[in-house]
C-alpha cells in the first residue's frame, strides 16, 4: 500500500486545535495570575476598609474571561479545548442559562471524555432539569468509573434538593418564592410539586447505596465518594426530625469520656462548632 | 453566636436544658484560652481536632455551626434553627419536658 501524503486539511486542523487549546490555557492562566495577585495583596491588608477597597479594585471579574471562553466554545464546540473551557466555567459562577447551554455542548460532544466527572462535581449543587438530564446521560454512557461515580452521587444530590423543596412547599411556602425560581427555574418548582417525596427518597437512597457499594473508592475533595455517600445515608436513615438521636460517646476537651444519652430528661442543644 | 449561647445557658440554668458542643478546633491550647476569654462554660466533645473528625463525619455535618435540638426523650425535633425561632423552639421543648415530669 502506498503511503498517503500528509493530508493538508488534517494538518491545518491540528494547528488550529493546538492554538485553541493554547488560547484556553492562556485565558485561564491569566485569570489565575490575577487571582494570585489579589490574594497576595489581600494577605497584606490591615482592616475591613482596605479589604473592601482591594476587593473592588483587584478582584478579577470572571465575566470577560467567560466571554472569551464562551466564544471559543461557540466556534468549536467539539474541540477538546472547549471541554476544558467548559469545565473551568462550570467551576466558576455561571447563570442557569449558561449552565444549561454548556451541559448541552458536553452532552453533544464530550460525554465520553474521562474528565466529564469534573463537570458532574461542578454541578453537584444544582437541581435543574438540564443538570439531571446531563447526569443521567453520563451514568448511561460513560465508561469512566470516576465519572459515573460522581454523576451518581451528584444525581442523588439533585433528588435530595428536590425533596427539601417539597418539604418547604408542603409547609405552605410560596410556590413562586423568588430564590427558588431564580436559581432553578419555574419548571423545577413545578416538577417538585408534581413528584412524590416517597419516590424521590427511594431513588435517592438507591443511588447513594450504589455509590457506597460500587464507587466508594473514587476520590472526592480530600475524602472519597464512599464516605460522603455513607454520611448522606446515615443522615437520611438516622438523623431526621422525629427520630431518636444516635448516641454520641467520646472525650470532652479535658479528656473525660461522656455520652449524649447521659442527658436524657433534658432538652439538648447540640452545637457542632469551632472557634473560627 | 457566643453571646446568644451564654444567655441561653444562663436563662435555662435551673431548667431541664443542656448546651453541648462538638468541637472541631485543631489547637486545643489556643481554644482553651479563647473559651476562658469568651466565658464558654458548656461541655464539648473533641471531634478529633478537625472538621473531618469522627462525630461530624458520622452526623454528616458539612457546614459550621450545625445545630440540632433534641427533646428530653432523646428525639430530634429541630435542625439548624436560628435566632428567634431557636429561642421559641427551646422554650417549647423545655416546657414540654417540665410538663412530662
Amino acid at each position: 500500500m502506498a503511503q498517503s501524503p500528509p493530508d493538508k486539511a488534517e494538518a491545518t486542523a491540528a494547528v488550529q486545535e493546538a492554538s485553541l487549546a493554547e488560547q484556553v490555557k492562556a485565558i485561564i492562566a491569566k485569570y489565575d495570575s490575577e487571582m494570585n495577585a489579589f490574594y497576595e495583596a489581600y494577605q497584606a491588608t490591615k482592616d475591613d476598609e482596605a479589604r473592601n477597597d482591594l476587593f473592588a479594585k483587584l478582584y478579577p471579574k470572571p465575566g470577560p474571561y467567560m466571554e472569551r471562553l464562551g466564544a471559543i466554545v461557540k466556534k468549536a464546540p467539539e474541540d477538546p479545548a472547549s471541554l476544558n473551557a467548559i469545565l473551568w466555567m462550570l467551576g466558576n459562577r455561571v447563570t442557569k442559562d449558561q449552565r444549561a447551554e454548556f451541559l448541552g455542548v458536553l452532552l453533544a460532544h464530550h460525554i465520553t471524555a474521562d474528565e466529564i466527572g469534573v463537570a458532574c462535581q461542578a454541578v453537584s449543587r444544582d437541581a435543574s432539569i438540564a443538570t439531571e438530564k446531563f447526569l443521567r446521560r453520563v451514568i448511561t454512557v460513560s465508561k469512566s468509573h470516576e465519572a459515573v461515580g460522581h454523576a451518581t452521587y451528584a444525581l442523588a444530590g439533585v433528588l435530595g434538593r428536590r425533596i427539601s423543596f417539597k418539604e418547604r412547599l408542603t409547609k405552605n411556602f410560596d410556590l413562586n418564592q423568588p430564590d427558588m425560581v431564580r436559581t432553578y427555574g419555574k419548571e423545577v418548582v413545578k416538577l417538585c410539586e408534581a413528584s412524590s417525596a416517597k419516590d424521590l427518597a427511594a431513588e435517592r437512597k438507591a443511588l447513594l447505596e450504589t455509590v457506597r457499594d460500587k464507587f466508594g473508592d473514587v476520590p472526592r475533595y480530600n475524602s472519597t465518594l464512599g464516605k460522603a455517600a455513607k454520611g448522606q445515608l446515615f443522615e437520611a436513615e438516622r438523623l431526621q426530625i422525629g427520630m431518636v438521636a444516635p448516641d454520641i460517646q467520646g472525650d470532652d476537651l479535658d479528656g473525660v469520656d461522656f455520652k449524649l444519652s447521659d442527658y436524657r430528661g433534658k432538652v439538648v442543644f447540640l452545637d457542632f462548632w469551632g472557634d473560627w | 453566636m457566643y453571646p446568644h449561647e451564654r444567655s441561653l445557658v444562663k436563662d435555662y440554668e435551673s431548667r431541664p436544658f443542656a448546651l453541648l458542643g462538638v468541637n472541631s478546633d485543631e489547637d486545643l491550647d489556643k481554644l482553651k484560652v479563647r473559651m476562658e476569654k469568651e466565658n464558654i462554660t458548656w461541655r464539648s466533645w473533641r471531634n478529633g481536632g478537625s472538621t473531618s473528625g469522627p462525630i461530624s463525619t458520622q452526623w454528616n455535618v458539612s457546614g459550621w455551626p450545625t445545630i440540632y435540638l433534641i427533646d428530653s426523650k432523646g428525639v430530634i425535633r429541630y435542625k439548624n434553627v436560628r435566632g428567634d425561632a431557636l429561642d421559641e423552639a427551646i422554650e417549647k421543648l423545655v416546657a414540654e419536658a417540665e410538663a412530662s415530669k
